[in-house]
């Protein structure tokens, strides 16, 4: 093993791979770095087909995207994952996401007057998933669909799902973003 | 019953999941109710059913061995699909 | 749910549940299928534990594409088992191989899931 945990791709390699605008797409949108892709290329395929549903799930759709932001970085700091804790999507910052109002997502949101109660739904879901997942029943479902249409809470859901399950890895590569 | 509905899949096979789920119902494989579920937002059913066929199905590692990881972490967390 | 495609390789009901139950003290899994197994039920339930010593010993049993493509895997599986799980929903088919509705469906795989020997002439 090499000073990463997991040795890196090349990146004369990724370029040759052909998957260079991808990585160059992750860098832009602050969804991922290079070393995303210089971890997963070692797998044929699995850097392309991640990345898409990596950036889909987060950039896509019909959810406000910002809290879509809280909700990544929250989930990351959930998986103590320091890699994607630390990167930030460009979009969500052009749009006025604030360090502060992410802290106050990740925090007591509950009693926070500055979220709505969509909002506060929302971040108990993504939340309470991994951490007390017998409280995302039937009736929190039902709670739920007062606020974002069925399409919705799946989008919310796939980004939790995926983005977390990804961090958990990532978690124990202990890698930190490229400044 | 689900707590999100299953969409009819004679209705999906009218969008881009249309390939997914015919061959889901001839293979009997993967279970179609991936896309039912899923398909609320069919672009993004698509890109998760792709990754997902690409960690499950592509790569060295011994296929046996990874459906045995995968129901190991579906019944630690009672994922009854 | 059921991997087709494992079934048709050979894999059985039995060997799922010696890999899930019994992998440690397992006789009949290699040495790679039980550090697959690991790095699996670390990942879940201490991820804490996954440190450079335990990549290192990993290394012993699998190339780098190897970890990498198991590593992917398991997160994947580890996010969306959890969310699909809070959705109580069902397969279509049965374990007999018959495209049934999700009432039928939950009365034949019952509320938890289990190993399908119990289902007698599953497929």
């Amino acid at each position: 093993m090499t000073n990463h945990i997991i040795e890196f791709c090349t990146l004369e390699s990724i370029k040759e791979s052909g998957m260079q605008s991808l990585l160059d797409r992750g860098v832009e949108s602050g969804v991922a770095d290079s070393q995303f892709f210089r971890i997963l290329a070692h797998s044929p395929g699995y850097a392309e087909s991640l990345f898409d549903a990596l950036y889909r799930s987060l950039m896509d759709g019909d959810v406000d995207h910002n809290l879509k932001e809280i909700i990544r970085i929250s989930l990351s700091r959930q998986a103590e994952d320091t890699y994607f804790s630390t990167l930030r999507s460009k979009k969500a910052q052009e749009n006025g996401l604030t360090e502060e109002r992410i802290n106050a997502g990740c925090g007591d949101f509950l009693s926070d007057n500055n979220f709505s109660e969509a909002e506060k739904w929302a971040l108990t879901y993504c939340h309470s998933m991994y951490t007390r997942p017998e409280t995302i029943n039937t009736d929190f479902y039902a709670e739920g669909k007062k606020y974002y249409s069925e399409a919705q809470i799946m989008e919310l859901g796939s980004l939790i799902a995926f983005h977390y399950g990804m961090q958990m890895f990532f978690s124990t590569l202990k890698l930190t973003p490229e400044l | 019953m689900p707590n999100i509905s299953l969409l009819d899949l004679d209705d999906l096979e009218k969008t881009q999941l249309k390939p997914f789920i015919k061959k889901a119902l001839r293979n009997r494989a993967p279970d179609p109710a991936f896309h039912a579920i899923m398909g609320h937002n069919p672009e993004l059913c698509k890109s998760m059913y792709i990754a997902w066929g690409t960690v499950f199905q592509t790569g060295n590692i011994d296929h046996k061995l990874k459906e045995i990881i995968r129901v190991q972490l579906s019944r630690s967390v009672n994922c009854n699909y | 749910m059921r991997s087709a495609s494992a079934k048709q390789q050979g894999l059985t009901e039995d060997m799922i549940d010696e890999g899930i139950y019994n992998y440690q003290q397992s006789e009949v899994l290699t040495d790679q299928e039980k550090m697959a197994l690991k790095f699996s039920d670390l990942m879940d339930k201490t991820p804490n534990a996954i440190n450079e010593e335990f990549y290192e010993e990993l290394a012993e049993h699998f190339s780098i594409p190897e970890i990498v493509e198991l590593g992917a895997f398991i997160g994947f599986n580890i996010g969306f088992h959890r969310f699909f799980g809070t959705l109580q929903f069902y397969p279509m088919f049965s374990p007999e191989g018959e495209l049934v509705d999700q009432e039928k469906s939950k009365e034949a795989y019952g509320d938890k899931p289990v190993s399908h020997k119990s289902f007698g002439n599953a497929q």
